[in-house]
């Protein structure tokens, strides 16, 4: 009786290895595994978007950078790694749809234990401060080679990518990559619209967006408005760097970061990322014009801090944030490559031709645009503020409609927060 | 390493059994138990080679200790002895666990600015420190002597008990690697061990792992200040109260099962404590072999109930404290000891009065068996906020939440369909995203409150095969939908499909929740 319940077992243990092992190395919907490419069936890796934890972490183990592009989706869609400025040889972006600073500090880390990073674009995003915002469920420290005390983590390379060829939610995700791959009769390889939208290791290709739906116009613009208070700053009320006299935990990791990048003579250039006009009169709105500002002063002050802790100078810091020719760009009544936005995918997401001019200033290749990659320091961030307050005055002085059109959405959203 | 890594299931498990089965075969006994012991040296240093050698230097130590106390005559050489060896444990986790809480709560109370360097902790001490206690003591009561150092190493190293428990006595696994039979591999203790590891991890993956989904926002948000919504908090506390038990009831069945695979049997942590009808009785059934340990060697040498009322409430409010900060070196651990020690001299004071006024105990009945169950469920559950925040102000707003100060809001569209009705109980309806997630989270909790509450747990499931020592009679009557293994060919596919698709989703590896404490 025992012998036979144990057969079963072994027969239907094998059975299922085998098979889901084979179907996901076959499929291998996030690049790792490298089967023979088959067009219509394995040839698209669509699905790497959505598993950017995975997909990072594999990248930096198979790369092994020595520069590093970290942020949100922000500086995943606009920096760009082959900009001349990089000093660097192999530059990655692991940044992080939707990152936390914790999930960034162990990205970091992660970098550092396969070799030297010399540099650093560090693209900061006052969302990723909201001390509501948690890891994403797809974090998973597993995947990295150290711990968060910076000790090799057991287990590790076997637990990383290999592990997911047994893996039943891999199998999804394989499933959905076969549904992506499903094409028409006549699809050619070689047409442009089947080019990889992602770098063999999970890095979004610059033309992603166009590529896919992400095209924004005024309507849409105005809608998305939404989801910032609805989402990413929410809930608004409760958006602190802190309480009690302590540090936000966002803040304890940003702050964790900068003192590994000084102990490790890495050279970090910060940067307050141009978002849309738009993102920032949501936040006037939402009552959080006061607590960004108290932001960017605290993003300094803890670089100062960290600084003359490692007894070293300041890494620079840019703001391009706030409201300049970029940022104000005035978003087109439709959309279609004839009358897309010049400067933005959308009212967060910037494009690469941004990410160059970001670049070009904080490599020192270009001089910074009037409040547009303003170098900002203890001395001078007082004067900047105010100067940022006074352009969005002008702002709303010169489009009175836009303005009117940005209000009453805003009015109607707020109308709809729970009281 | 962890017992749900695919490196464990398809790798060290199978070797380890391997080398033990054949070095008992080929060489003998102690070459078996010196493999065993190696193998779980191997396991113990894989998460970081350096807590070996503070184990080695506790063994050591302990082992000593041990051999000596039972060889002196004198008993004040004897207790000195005895004494020197609790100092030493204690200091041991007073410095690995505790120096820093104490450091910081100086600075809080004085306003100081003391520091010390982070110091790590490592794993399992709390366990292997218990455990080796409770050996001390016991070889000084003349009821455990161990002069084979290699047993010695072997009763606290075993890889299935070593890092989350539970903790064994002695003489109740030592004596079983005595025994001719254990060094031959068996048919019935692979069958019922595999089903029980299976069972365990799927227990840990399967809900445990789902539920935290659930939990760990609501939890992360109010710790960062956000004030909680009465179905959020609620939401929160009770995916939080499911998913701890299958966790860590899930671990020690794992253990359980993994010992069985020796041919070694532990002893029982958790015996369907949701079920229970008070808090005594729920401390009789959650995390088991901690209680004992607490009873036997804080309770009972404090005077436990031999010195009246007064002193028995006192007694108990130490012991849970201490049993608290067992937990962790934080406040929130320490008022969870204490609120469940506040439950206890409740109880005990309530079954006092109770039995005074000769009235029959209400649990008996029905409706007394509800109340009683509803009440010490809620209890419980309350006591939880302050174990899982990782602040008082992060408790307050899930309690505060709890209680309804913040107000309740449920989807619009439920609050519209429900015409009026949620309405009328104050309920309001958002559009605006909430931390509970509706049907999905009721549907969680709702599965794991029928797995807890209504179907037999796994030692009752395998009762006809004995998986492991039960440390406090219990009623069989604590069931409702009473089911039985039987190693027959329905149950192996029941058990193979289970096993496949809890196998499936190991590949996001999660650490178990009672690894740090």
């Amino acid at each position: 009786m025992h012998a036979r319940y144990l057969k079963i077992l072994t027969a239907f243990f094998a059975i299922f290895t085998v098979g889901l092992c084979g179907f996901n190395w076959f499929i291998d919907p996030l690049g790792f595994y490298k089967p023979p490419e088959v067009f219509g069936v394995n040839f698209i890796k669509d699905q790497m978007w959505k598993h950017d934890r995975a997909i990072k972490a594999w990248g930096i183990k198979s790369m092994e950078p020595d520069g590093l592009v970290l942020g949100t989706s922000r500086s995943a869609v606009g920096i760009t790694t082959d900009h001349p400025g990089w000093e660097a040889e192999a530059v990655y972006n692991s940044s992080l749809t939707a990152s936390t600073m914790f999930e960034l500090y162990r990205y970091l880390q992660h970098a550092y234990a396969f070799n030297d990073v010399k540099e650093v674009v560090f693209g900061l995003d006052f969302m990723a401060f909201n001390p509501a915002r948690a890891n994403p469920v797809s974090f998973d420290e597993s995947l990295l080679k150290v711990d968060v005390n910076g000790n090799r983590a057991p287990g590790y390379p076997l637990l990383s990518e290999y592990r997911n060829l047994m893996s039943i939610p891999m199998a999804k995700v394989s499933l959905d990559s076969l549904r992506d791959n499903r094409l028409p009769k006549n699809a050619d390889k070689d047409n442009s619209n089947y080019l990889p939208n992602f770098s063999s290791l999970g890095v979004m290709q610059p033309d992603y967006f166009p590529r896919s739906r992400w095209m924004t116009h005024r309507a849409e613009a105005l809608s998305a408005i939404t989801s910032l208070i609805d989402i990413w700053w929410a809930p608004v009320d409760d958006f602190t760097l802190g309480r009690k006299g302590q540090e936000s935990k966002a803040l304890h990791w940003y702050r964790k970061i900068l003192r590994l990048a000084y102990e490790n003579n890495t050279q970090v250039y910060l940067y307050f990322t141009p978002a849309h006009a738009y993102v920032y009169e949501t936040m006037a709105a939402a009552g959080l014009w006061s607590t960004w500002e108290d932001w960017k002063i605290m993003m300094i002050r803890i670089n100062d801090e960290e600084a003359a802790r490692a007894g070293k100078s300041p890494f620079s810091v840019h703001d391009f944030s706030g409201y300049n020719a970029i940022t104000t760009e005035v978003m087109p009544e439709l959309v279609g490559p004839a009358n897309a936005a010049v400067h933005y995918w959308d009212i967060l997401h910037f494009k690469a031709s941004v990410g160059d001019k970001v670049q070009d200033v904080l490599f020192g290749l270009a001089e910074p645009g009037e409040y547009f990659g303003i170098p900002v320091n203890a001395d001078n961030i007082e004067k900047h503020l105010r100067g940022i307050r006074e352009s969005r005055t002008r702002y709303q002085l010169n489009n009175t409609e836009e303005v009117a059109a940005l209000e009453a959405q805003l009015a109607a959203s707020m109308a709809e927060q729970p009281q | 390493m962890l017992f749900n890594s695919p490196f464990f299931i398809l790798v060290f498990l199978p070797l380890t059994l391997l080398g033990f089965f054949a070095a008992a075969r080929f060489a003998n006994k102690e070459a078996a138990i010196t493999w065993l012991v190696v193998a779980s040296v191997f396991f113990y240093g894989w998460w970081n080679p350096a807590y070996l050698v503070l184990i080695s230097a506790s063994i050591a130590v302990n082992y000593s200790l041990g051999f000596y106390i039972p060889k002196l005559q004198h008993l004040t050489a004897r207790r000195g002895l005895l004494l020197t060896g609790i100092v030493f444990n204690l200091g041991l986790l007073g410095y690995f666990k505790y120096a820093n809480f104490f450091v910081d709560s100086v600075n809080t109370l004085s306003g100081s600015d003391l520091h010390l360097a982070p110091i790590i902790l490592p794993l399992a001490i709390s366990f292997f420190t218990f455990q080796q206690i409770a050996y001390l003591v016991d070889s000084y009561q003349d009821a455990a002597h161990e002069y084979n150092f290699l047993h010695y190493c072997l009763f606290v190293t075993f890889f299935p008990q070593l890092i989350a428990g539970p903790i064994v006595h002695h003489k109740e696994m030592l004596p079983q690697f005595e025994q001719k039979k254990t060094f031959s591999p068996s048919l019935e203790n692979f069958t019922v061990g595999l089903t029980i590891f299976i069972l365990g991890l799927s227990k840990k993956v399967l809900i445990a792992d789902s539920l935290a989904g659930y939990a760990t926002p609501v939890f992360t948000a109010a710790d960062a200040g956000v004030a909680m919504t009465f179905f959020e908090a609620w939401g929160g506390a009770l995916a939080y109260t499911f998913q701890l038990y299958f966790d860590f009831s899930g671990y020690s069945d794992m253990a359980i099962g993994l010992a069985r695979l020796f041919g070694i049997r532990l002893p029982l942590n958790f015996h369907s404590p949701y079920k229970a009808l008070s808090i005594i009785d729920f401390w009789r059934r959650w995390h088991m072999t901690l209680s004992r340990f607490l009873r036997d060697y804080i309770y009972i040498p404090l005077g436990g109930s031999r010195k009246g009322s007064a002193r028995r409430y006192t007694n108990l409010l130490i012991t849970m404290l201490l049993g608290g900060l067992w937990h962790g070196a934080g406040w929130t651990f320490v008022i969870w000891g204490g609120v469940h020690g506040a439950y206890l001299v409740v109880n005990h004071f309530w079954r006092k009065i109770y039995s005074a006024m000769n009235f029959p105990l209400g649990r008996n009945t029905l409706y007394g068996a509800i109340a009683s169950w509803a009440v010490t469920f809620v209890s419980v559950v309350v006591a939880w906020v302050f174990f899982r925040a990782e602040s008082l102000e992060g408790a307050q707003n899930v309690l505060m939440g709890m209680a309804g100060f913040n107000g309740a809001l449920l989807p619009l569209t439920w609050v519209q369909a429900s015409g009026g009705l949620l309405a009328a109980f104050g309920i309001e309806g958002s559009n605006a995203p909430m931390l509970f997630n509706g049907l999905p989270q009721m549907l969680w909790i709702g599965a794991g409150a029928f797995i807890a509450l209504l179907l037999p747990n796994v030692q009752q499931l395998m009762r006809n095969f004995k998986p492991a020592f039960d440390i406090y009679p219990h009623d069989a009557n604590t069931r409702v939908v009473d089911i039985v293994w039987k190693p027959n060919v329905a149950w192996s596919i029941g058990i193979s499909i289970l096993g496949l698709i809890t196998f499936g989703y190991l590949a996001r590896v999660s650490e178990f929740l009672y690894f740090q404490f």
